[in-house]
């Protein structure tokens, strides 16, 4: 299980986000590669739930942090780090959805498990649902559907859905508020 | 029906984000209000449906890390070198920049050198101006003409106060025949 503490809690002896991002821009290489693992698993999170393909999702999450190493001297507060990716992760999610095209690259199949016959995402009703779901998110206006992926999805930090949306919490409440009324009427008939 | 201040409270009470005060004074209003109530189960079973949601397929978390690390340094390599440790994508555009300003310097360099040199040759005109000239009039005055006020107005006019904004002195005109017509002027002289 991917740990989801970001270092940043008090008491932890693990560097923060801000000290690795400082060591990152030092030239220390392994510093960015602790940044990877540590949040590697809600960019593809975020990438997914927009998504909808685990192959797409873990190329965008890719990309999204070869984006941030080559910006991580442009990132003015190093300790929002992760809300910083976040916001590269969705805004690239969202180009791939736009212009969907093949890639040279080669795929990342090997790196997604394959599914046991059990798991959710091979039952018709979760896939449905799931579908419907996705359906639903995209009908919503981008931060409305970031804040509830980011938020009540993947259970992120307020403060941290505010740094990717470059806005303040209470705009994240009131996003968040929002899209769920939104999709309170577009999914009644599932509920 | 629940408005829209209210349905945000609601919102942010299923968050757990409410302030203390205002948690305890809907509280009160939930125990009275069956319509709020509703709307508060509406968002739960909703929020159900999204936490619910399918979860992350299964990924091999290692192996997706050292791809993306092995990405990263491929592409650290093929970047220009650079002493600086902080933005290299951004020293090319500063090298850039700096030669522009070297080579927009260097020009004006140039340009105010052989300016200078130039000085001497560079031909130089002078212009002058000269107005039309009034021609005064050749023959006899014909006829005097005065305008202004009758004398008794003018006496009046004197007296009042309004005096400085009406003419009182009378204006002297002479028309005669003469040479060519002038241009109009301040005097006919």
């Amino acid at each position: 299980m991917e740990p989801k503490a970001t270092g940043n809690d008090l008491g932890s002896t693990s560097p923060t986000d801000g000290q690795l991002v400082a060591q990152a821009l030092a030239g220390k290489r392994d510093a960015f590669d602790k940044l990877i693992v540590r949040h590697q698993r809600q960019a593809v999170a975020v990438s997914y739930r927009l998504l909808g393909n685990t192959n797409d999702a873990m190329e965008v999450a890719q990309d999204a942090f070869l984006k941030a190493f080559k910006s991580l001297g442009t990132l003015q507060k190093p300790e929002a780090f992760a809300g910083w990716l976040m916001r590269i992760v969705s805004n690239l999610s969202l180009n791939y959805r736009r212009s969907r095209k093949l890639r040279t690259q080669a795929p990342l199949d090997d790196v997604a498990e394959p599914a046991g016959l059990d798991e959710p995402r091979h039952n018709l009703e979760g896939r449905e649902l799931g579908e419907k779901l996705r359906e639903a998110l995209a009908q919503l206006p981008e931060k409305q559907r970031l804040a509830i992926v980011m938020f009540t999805i993947d259970e992120m930090p307020q403060k941290d859905v505010a740094a990717a949306l470059d806005c303040s919490v209470e705009a994240v409440k009131w996003h968040v508020f929002q899209g769920r009324k939104k999709l309170k009427e577009l999914l009644k008939e599932v509920m | 029906m629940v408005n829209s201040e209210l349905e945000f409270q609601l919102s942010q009470y299923l968050d757990g984000t409410l302030p203390a005060e205002e948690k305890a004074a809907l509280e009160v209003q939930l125990a009275a209000d069956p319509e709020a109530r509703g709307v508060l189960d509406e968002y739960r079973k909703l929020d159900a449906i999204l936490k619910n949601a399918p979860p992350l397929p299964s990924v091999a978390w290692d192996r997706l890390a050292t791809r993306i690390s092995d990405a990263v340094a491929a592409d650290e390599e093929t970047a220009p070198v650079s002493i600086l440790s902080i933005g290299y994508w951004r020293l090319p555009a500063q090298l850039a920049l700096a030669a522009s300003v070297l080579i927009a310097v260097g020009l004006a360099v140039q340009v105010w050198m052989k300016g200078g040199e130039r000085a001497a040759e560079r031909p130089v005109a002078v212009v002058q101006v000269v107005g039309p000239q009034v021609e005064a009039a050749a023959g006899e005055a014909k006829v005097a003409v005065e305008f202004g006020p009758a004398s008794p107005v003018a006496e009046h006019v004197a007296a009042s106060s309004y005096s400085e904004g009406l003419v009182a002195q009378p204006s002297r005109v002479i028309i005669a025949t003469g040479g060519e017509v002038a241009q109009d002027t301040d005097s006919i002289y």
